[in-house]
């Protein structure tokens, strides 16, 4: 991600938008992004100060040097820089400075009462510590930033993936100063829900026509407004950006007032991160293959819905809709701890079984009394005729949805 | 997390207080329901008031929340205080251990704070707004105490009992360690009232406040959410009532020097470029202007290269080889004396470092060796060290007894107000304080002088 002042962006009115660089000025940065990453592969085993002086030298008489930090940011996330020597810097230093202190001051002009020589102390380090003459001075210092070396730089990115990963980063660095967040969705829920939790970030949840929409905001956001967690919400774009609909407006606090910023999936802004795996277990997989594969009268949609329940969500493995518009939820419990189960029974109960078939896995031994609603067991695969029964009976006591608490 | 079976779990979660297993229908009291989980939360600041109120209202909890405890504080050596320390301890502890104690520059007001520490003897958070300030904390605590003294900050995460840090990573951290704490220290306190930072007191539980400063009072009033925070002023005294107690004398000797003719070349060709640009447009130095050049220089190429123009005339000036010739004769004039060289940057710091071949402290140097260095300077096995920034007030070497500037052409006063802490001087014996001075060209000097303190940001 960017520095706070690496951030381009413009306020128009009540919105803020950052500053894209658009596909009409790729011709311009695709080849800077290119000699960019050249500079940092040719730079390898190189001084740091050499590699800044390179790419400062790229920025030149430029005025959009501000883009050109910006991207090495960027690059400079996956270099990794060590001492060009390996030993202990503090240690070496104290020894030169004890040697050095009998014959204060080092000069490089000789008198009558200093006749040693900054070279005749060199060479008198350089017996006593065995590190070569020539070497004492680079060494002195060897562990400051500028003296270490690019010791590695891992990274394939193209010059194309760089420019869009420094849009994203911009959009991140307007975050840096967000309030809150309301996002909108549809689908992708184990994703979006995985990557909120790894941000740390908290959520409030409504079912709307189009979806869900969602407040985001961090504990602290109760008591009073706070840009505490702007740069947890930045940190969070990227695994939103990984659904395929969703629309965003955050609320970024800025020296004109509070702007808003609006994101959607149309934004063509890409993520770096991975999704969740679409399937939690070959189970899983196996069954909605064979079942989606022939008419039923049952359409089924993987993470079709979200039980919003007072403190939490809860995500069915598979939601079944009938052409006259019944639902039907399914949770596959195949794997267990007691810890996972226990969280999980809790919140199938809250969640009302009344509209839940569970398929369990037979060898975790559950008993009746676990679940009140309708499940099935089932030991290597699910039985369709078993779950299709099973829709029949939830469906004709046509109940509404309710969760019993 | 749920409490045991009779009493709601006191935690601290993520910055904030949540209170679990409360089974009343009646809200506790100073929390409040979160809607997105339904539990129940209070800022973290109210935890001693939270007790309080519990206390008065007889009902239990288990406190999970706290994190601190007594930290083992004793003084190495007895400290004698001056009466105005006294008053002003006396005041912070009839106010409940919460409150902000204003005195000037160099009246003690660490001393204050560690005494505090030995007081309540509890784990302490020391909350400083620059490294050099929070290195300094770090050896007066571990000199005072002989403990091992924690740093969250300048590439150290190591929470002890007693930690020092800055208010970026608080910022940044104490969502995590809001609970670790029974007393913060806040040095500078004035700084504080920015809106993030007042954050920090916010994410902490800790019962026990003490804010230290010169400058209580903000230009913008901010001043006032302190209170609500740390508790109210506690004890003040102005400089006149104090005067003459503490600070040395000390001689100032300016040497100007030249720029050599190739420097001096480059130099003028840059200044040139710059000066006309900047009287082409009327760059002026106040009232926004100068941010308004900056911003320019993003747009417009001449802007640009009127800034670059800058830099390079600042660099030259800085990097004058006549530095490096005056401060020879400077260290054999010296060389039973002990002499701290300033500088204005890093980069320079650590030439003359690898030149002279002695000890350069500068943010870089990390909080131990820092100590170390200066350790074996006031022993008198270092002499000569180079450290950069002048401004900052983090140098406290009361050994030290020559002072040499690498400066401008300007002369700040606060600047030399502010060495005159550093050559504090016990045995009456006069401190020397040297300004170099590069001689630019005749514009030049104007120039660098117009822009006054900029030369020493």
């Amino acid at each position: 991600m960017l520095t706070g002042d690496q951030a381009r962006y413009r306020i128009q009115g009540d919105f803020i938008r950052p500053s894209y660089i658009l596909r009409r000025d790729a011709d311009k940065y695709l080849p800077l992004c290119g000699e960019l990453i050249r500079i940092y592969r040719r730079h390898a085993g190189k001084a740091r100060s050499e590699l800044d002086e390179a790419v400062l030298n790229l920025e030149g008489e430029r005025t959009d040097y501000k883009i050109i930090r910006g991207l090495a940011k960027l690059l400079e996330e996956s270099c990794e820089f060590r001492p060009r020597w390996d030993m202990e810097f503090p240690l070496f230093r104290e020894r030169v400075f004890s040697i050095v202190q009998k014959h204060y001051p080092v000069v490089s002009k000789p008198d009558l009462l200093h006749p040693r020589l900054r070279v005749d102390v060199l060479s008198e380090i350089a017996a006593e510590t065995g590190v070569p003459p020539e070497e004492v001075e680079a060494r002195l210092y060897g562990d400051l930033p500028d003296n270490c070396i690019l010791f590695s730089f891992r990274s394939d990115v193209t010059a194309e993936g760089l420019l869009k990963r420094y849009n994203l980063a911009l959009a991140q660095a307007v975050l840096y100063h967000a309030e809150s967040a309301r996002v909108r969705i549809r689908g992708d829920y184990r994703t979006v829900f995985q990557y909120l939790q790894l941000s740390r970030l908290m959520h409030e949840i409504r079912k709307i026509p189009e979806g869900y929409e969602m407040e985001i905001s961090g504990p602290a956001s109760l008591f009073s407004n706070t840009q505490r967690y702007g740069v947890r919400m930045a940190v969070f774009l990227p695994g939103l950006l990984l659904a395929k609909s969703w629309s965003m407006v955050a609320d970024i606090k800025t020296r004109q007032g509070r702007k808003a910023f609006l994101l959607n999936s149309n934004s063509g802004l890409s993520s770096h991160y991975s999704a969740a795996p679409e399937f939690d277990s070959k189970v899983e997989e196996m069954f909605f293959n064979k079942f989606s594969k022939k008419k039923r009268g049952w359409e089924i949609q993987r993470e079709g819905d979200i039980i919003i329940l007072e403190d939490s969500v809860f995500m069915p493995d598979f939601t079944f809709r009938s052409k006259d518009g019944k639902i039907v939820h399914m949770e596959i419990i195949g794997y267990w701890t007691p810890e996972y189960l226990e969280k999980k029974l809790s919140k199938i109960r809250r969640a009302g079984p009344d509209r839940l078939i569970l398929a369990v896995n037979r060898s975790l031994n559950c008993s009746r009394d676990d679940f009140k609603g309708e499940w099935i067991d089932y030991t290597t695969g699910i039985r369709i005729k078993d779950v299709l029964e099973r829709l029949e009976q939830v469906a004709v006591r046509h109940l509404p949805f309710s969760s019993s608490r | 997390m749920e409490g045991n079976e009779d009493f709601p779990a006191l935690t601290f979660e993520d910055g904030v207080l949540v209170l679990r297993g409360w089974r009343s229908d009646a809200s506790p009291p100073l929390f409040r329901l979160d809607p997105r989980d339904r539990n129940w939360r209070s800022p973290a600041y109210l935890y001693a008031e939270i007790k309080e109120a519990f206390r008065a209202n007889e009902l239990k909890m288990e406190d999970q929340a706290c994190g601190f405890s007594t930290a083992g504080l004793e003084f190495r050596i007895r400290q004698d205080l001056f009466p105005h320390q006294e008053e002003a301890l006396q005041a912070w502890e009839d106010r409940k251990h919460r409150g902000s104690v204003v005195l000037p520059t160099g009246t003690g007001k660490t001393v204050v704070g560690l005494q505090a520490m030995a007081a309540l003897d509890t784990s302490t958070l020391v909350v400083c707004p620059t490294l050099d300030l929070m290195n300094q904390w770090y050896d007066r605590i571990t000199d005072a105490f002989g403990i091992e003294t924690g740093i969250l900050g300048g590439g150290f995460h190591e929470i002890r009992a007693v930690t020092v840090t800055t208010y970026d990573s608080a910022f940044r951290h104490l969502d995590r360690y809001g609970g670790c704490f029974g007393l913060l220290i806040f040095d500078e306190t004035h700084h504080l009232a920015a809106p993030t930072y007042l954050q920090i007191p916010e994410l902490s539980i800790a019962p026990y406040r003490l804010g230290l400063t010169a400058t209580y009072r903000r230009p913008d009033a901010r001043h006032v959410e302190l209170a609500r925070v740390l508790g109210p002023v506690v004890y003040e005294k102005r400089i006149r009532d104090l005067k003459g107690e503490r600070l040395s004398e000390y001689e100032i000797v300016r040497i100007p020097v030249r720029l050599a003719d190739g420097e001096r070349a480059l130099y003028e060709r840059n200044q040139a470029v710059y000066a006309g640009y900047v009287k082409e447009n009327q760059v002026r130095y106040f009232a926004g202007g100068w941010e308004k050049f900056i911003r320019e220089s993003a747009g417009k190429p001449e802007a640009r290269k009127a800034l670059l123009a800058r830099t390079e005339m600042r660099r030259v000036f800085h990097r004058a080889q006549a530095k490096y010739d005056i401060l020879e004769s400077l260290f054999k004039r010296h060389v039973r004396d002990r002499v701290i060289v300033f500088t204005e940057d890093n980069a320079l710091a650590y030439d003359l470092a690898s030149h002279f071949l002695i000890p350069a402290l500068t943010h870089h140097t990390d909080t131990r060796e820092r100590k170390a260095v200066l350790d074996r300077f006031r022993s008198g096995e270092y002499r000569f060290l180079v450290t950069s920034k002048v401004l900052n007030e983090g140098v406290d070497v009361p050994e030290a007894n020559v002072a040499v500037i690498l400066g401008g052409s300007a002369s700040p006063v606060e600047h030399v107000q502010r060495l005159g802490r550093i050559l504090r001087k016990k045995s009456g014996k006069r401190a020397i304080l040297y300004e170099v001075v590069v001689q630019g060209t005749a514009e030049g000097n104007v120039s660098y002088r117009r822009r006054g303190s900029d030369a020493y940001r």
